[in-house]
């Protein structure tokens, strides 16, 4: 299951750490990659950051079930 | 702006034992809960990375290939290739702990290569007249939270050693402002959480003690002892009383309902609690309020009660239309009033707050709210008694300048919103010395 989505804000440290706690209050491991990249463990705020996702870039969101990961768009987009 | 005052340098001392990424982020997450805003986001941004499971993973691997604790905390934090400045922070703030915490018991300037999150909490707000570091910028941590703090914060300068005293001349409007101000800023408190942020950013007193949510008031009273301290009675409605007054008799309407009986009609209905409220305030030097009063009797009532317990400073909250109105009269009865602009619009605009469709109707800046805020603040000219403002409206600089404007004498807001305030009443020159 994916799920993309285009980001709406840079994830700087601050978007990043909100979206990093959606990630482990969903208690799913979740992954998340440029299109075609490698997929970051996305419970790991370090992984997200290095990343460096600006805003307007597509995002693919995998693991969890449809459920989280469309609210986990939700909080990206 | 000009900063001047003899210089604090910084130093660090390697810890005898480093501390676990655990200690680190427990650290954070506790400071985290005493702020709020950007600050209290970036502690816990900083918290989260301390806690991230790939570091730990990566720290542990590098541990059991036999490396040295500080050496493999170092290689784990720059194996992400993030050059970010929190990861640095941590590392640091792990190995290395400040040689003392500077408080030579007068005002200094605080001078230092470099500051961590840490080393700014350690800082006594009261004492810092501002910081100079060499890294850093002004989206540091260190300088969120000094603004945070309502410090002035100054990087990219590297002060020569020999320097014993510094004068700085930062541009105006100042970042920061830390004159006494004209129109005193104060602070409106819900919790102990609130208490403590209001002193940090250095509130001129309290211009809401909610007791409602926080009735702890000798601590409110030594936090900030000998300023200005506005408790408002109980603000609670009918639900409370389970819709009967103490005769038995309905007190009628929905739940909540803002139309209702509510602020002082509550009271009124129940006048055991509020002699409950006044007795354990009697004695102490605070100023006491009723919410949601209408008539010039509720006043004069109020008044009264507050007089069989000694109370002497009375004032009023005006939320409702008909009170802003007849402000002339029902000011003649107490020594002050404090305008609540969120009430104050819902009623103007007949607009119940709750409804989120309703949303629109929500503006204190609407024509008719504002000319309400100006015959109350003429009343108050002319009867000289203060009037403040302590609702949202207060908390957003340009409504802010504009309420000055109409002649508020004081302002209070979440403390949360103190230093951005700071920053605006500082370019309008509503700050004393600067102005």
């Amino acid at each position: 299951m994916d799920v993309m989505v285009v980001v709406k804000e840079s994830l700087h440290a601050r978007p990043a750490a909100v979206f990093v706690q959606a990630v482990l209050d969903s208690g799913q491991a979740v992954g998340i990659a440029r299109p075609g990249g490698a997929a970051a463990d996305a419970r790991s705020i370090l992984s997200v950051l290095a990343l460096d996702i600006r805003s307007g870039e597509r995002v693919v969101l995998s693991g969890g079930s449809r459920d989280v990961l469309d609210r986990l768009a939700g909080v990206l987009a | 702006m000009i900063i001047e005052g003899p210089i604090v340098r910084l130093r660090r001392v390697r810890r005898a034992r480093p501390l676990s990424l655990a200690e680190l982020a427990s650290s954070l997450e506790r400071r985290a809960s005493a702020f709020s805003g950007d600050a209290a986001a970036m502690l816990r941004a900083q918290a989260m990375m301390a806690r991230d499971p790939v570091l730990h993973d990566r720290l542990a691997g590098l541990i059991a290939a036999g490396r040295p604790f500080e050496q493999a905390l170092a290689e784990a934090a720059a194996s992400f290739g993030v050059s970010h400045q929190d990861v640095g922070e941590l590392v640091r703030d792990a190995l290395y702990e400040p040689a003392s915490t500077p408080h030579p018991g007068y005002a200094y300037v605080l001078v230092a290569d470099s500051l961590s999150v840490a080393d700014m909490m350690r800082v006594d707000p009261a004492e810092v007249l501002g910081v100079v570091t060499a890294e850093g910028g002004p989206t540091s941590h260190a300088a969120i939270l000094a603004r945070s703090m309502g410090i002035p914060y100054l990087s990219g300068y590297a002060v020569s050693p020999e320097l014993d005293v510094i004068r700085l001349e930062l541009p105006d409007p100042s970042p920061v402002g830390i004159a006494p101000q004209r129109v005193p800023l104060l602070a409106n408190i819900s919790s102990p959480a609130d208490l403590a942020l209001a002193q940090q950013t250095g509130a001129e007193g309290v211009g809401l003690l909610r007791t409602e949510f926080y009735t702890d008031y000798a601590s409110v009273a030594a936090a900030f002892e000998g300023k200005p301290i506005v408790v408002r009675v109980l603000d609670s409605g009918a639900r409370d009383l389970g819709g009967r007054d103490l005769g038995g008799r309905d007190l009628g309407g929905r739940d909540e309902n803002p139309l209702g009986v509510r602020g002082i009609r509550y009271l009124r209905a129940r006048p055991s609690l509020l002699d409950a409220q006044l007795a354990s305030l009697s004695g102490m030097s605070v100023s006491v309020m009723a919410p949601m009063v209408s008539t010039v009797d509720e006043a004069r009532w109020f008044r009264a009660r507050c007089a069989r317990f000694g109370i002497t400073d009375v004032g009023v909250m005006i939320e409702v239309p008909a009170a802003a109105l007849c402000a002339d009269e029902i000011l003649a009865e107490v020594d002050f009033a404090s305008i609540g602009t969120n009430d104050l619009t819902q009623f103007t605009l007949a607009a119940d707050r709750q409804i989120g469709a309703l949303s629109s109707y929500q503006d204190a800046s609407h024509p008719a709210v504002l000319r309400l805020v100006e015959f109350v603040a003429d009343a108050g000219r002319r009867l000289g008694k203060p009037v403040s403002v302590c609702g949202e409206a207060a908390a957003d600089p340009a409504l802010a300048s504009v309420l000055i404007g109409l002649g508020v004498t004081s302002m209070s807001v979440a403390p949360a919103a103190i230093p951005a305030m700071r920053r605006a009443l500082w370019g309008l020159g509503a700050l004393g010395e600067g102005a």
